[in-house]
């Protein structure tokens, strides 16, 4: 086996060992571990076998090796940042409706405290009667 | 995204719900059916004033302040002015203020809710004229400028620019809207309960693609002309690329955007239409 053939070799399986590291961490979530290991053993498995990469070339028309290597990594990473862009806007949806939804909950849990028991018909009873309006606004309890 | 009913209990319970609500109804009892949303990102300075004029326009109504994770001042400031404060833990943009004003008002059991602006441009003496359209059958109400009351001199390239997105909005919603991106707007309890779960918090999706979500729900929009004070003339373009970039992102709010999942939700499902 050539130099450049062993360091790919084992570049790749490091990678793959990195990951497999990470999942068992916790660090990486299911989710995403699936489609890095998916990478990584195909990344092992043509480091080992560069055969199959030139035939594969041969088979779907390109020129050079490598023109299919790029394209096909090209296009994974392309995929994987799209997929990683739509997760992040999902959790920004998701980070947005808690803190509304935490904002209102602190509201009315601050008026319940205030409000002494016998009073508690409903904290943000206003306009009506103002007096319970008052007692909900003042901090002096 | 909707509260566990026992957690509501304790607020609402001998409250009267809002209509078509199953809930006890007890006169004796009412909240105040009307809330004004103030969404309000460090505005120490104007929200006082503007609660204390809201509360002598509207003296029934509950006046809520939503501090849009202010570094300043504001809360304590529009809380002695006499405002309920809603404080979000950061900043969300207008849309997210105003989303947790909804969803407070559908908690609470609010029939109409109003906003404004706690920059002052505001006034508040044009509010009953907006909350009457509600009661003659619209569901969402915009205070609109360039209908024909006040006087505003607005840069040519501006008037083109604001006529562009009028012409657009006008034709995607079927109904002439001279002045869509405006803050000043009143809903009424069927507005309420789609915008508590789909309002937007993108640019410009809490002004012209709130709008649109509301006309595909089924809802009907109109306008009632208004003066607006000089103070918050300044917003969006300015020059010719900032009017280019403004007008397509107008586009794109109302063009590519399509439903969310949250929207295509309410659609299925009657009551919410």
């Amino acid at each position: 086996m050539s130099l450049p053939s062993l360091l790919s070799l084992l570049t790749a399986v490091a990678v793959l060992v990195w990951i497999v590291h990470l999942v068992r961490r916790g660090l990486l979530g299911e989710h995403f571990a699936a489609i890095w290991v998916a990478v990584g053993v195909v990344t092992v498995v043509l480091a080992a076998f560069p055969g199959l990469l030139y035939s594969a070339t041969g088979m779907l028309g390109f020129a050079l090796p490598v023109n299919l290597l790029f394209m096909s990594a090209l296009l994974v990473q392309l995929l994987v940042s799209v997929h990683l862009s739509v997760e992040l806007g999902r959790r920004q949806s998701e980070t947005r409706a808690l803190a509304e939804q935490l904002a209102v909950l602190r509201l009315q849990v601050t008026s319940l405290a205030e409000v002494s028991p016998e009073q508690r018909i409903g904290p943000t009873v206003h306009g009506v009667d103002d007096t319970v309006a008052s007692t909900v606004q003042d901090d002096s309890r | 995204m909707s509260l566990p009913d026992g957690l509501n209990e304790p607020v609402t319970t001998g409250l009267e719900l809002a209509p078509g609500g199953e809930g006890v109804s007890q006169p004796s009892v009412r909240v105040a059916s009307l809330l004004v949303v103030v969404p309000a990102w460090n505005e120490e300075r104007s929200v006082a004033q503007v609660v204390a004029e809201v509360r002598r326009h509207l003296p029934a109504a509950q006046v809520l302040v939503v501090d849009d994770g202010s570094q300043d001042d504001t809360a304590a400031t529009a809380q002695r002015a006499g405002a309920t404060v809603l404080r979000l833990p950061f900043n969300l943009g207008v849309g997210g203020a105003m989303r947790a004003g909804f969803l407070y008002a559908r908690d609470i059991g609010h029939d109409r809710v109003v906003q404004v602006d706690a920059d002052g441009q505001h006034d508040p003496s044009y509010i009953p004229a907006l909350l009457a359209q509600l009661d003659e059958g619209a569901d969402v109400v915009i205070g609109a400028r360039f209908a024909g009351v006040g006087d505003y001199r607005v840069p040519r390239l501006r008037a083109v620019t604001m006529r562009a997105v009028s012409r657009l909005m006008t034709a995607a919603v079927g109904r002439r809207l001279t002045d869509a991106t405006s803050g000043l707007r009143v809903a009424n309890r069927r507005a309420i309960e789609l915008f508590a779960e789909t309002y937007p918090a993108e640019y410009l999706g809490d002004t012209l693609q709130s709008l649109l979500i509301a006309h595909r729900a089924g809802l009907e929009i109109r306008q009632v002309p208004v003066a607006m004070r000089p103070r918050a003339a300044g917003e969006p373009s300015q020059g010719v690329l900032g009017s280019v970039l403004y007008l397509s992102r107008c586009a794109f709010a109302l063009v590519v955007r399509k439903q969310t999942p949250a929207e295509r939700a309410l659609q299925r499902r009657p009551s919410a239409a």
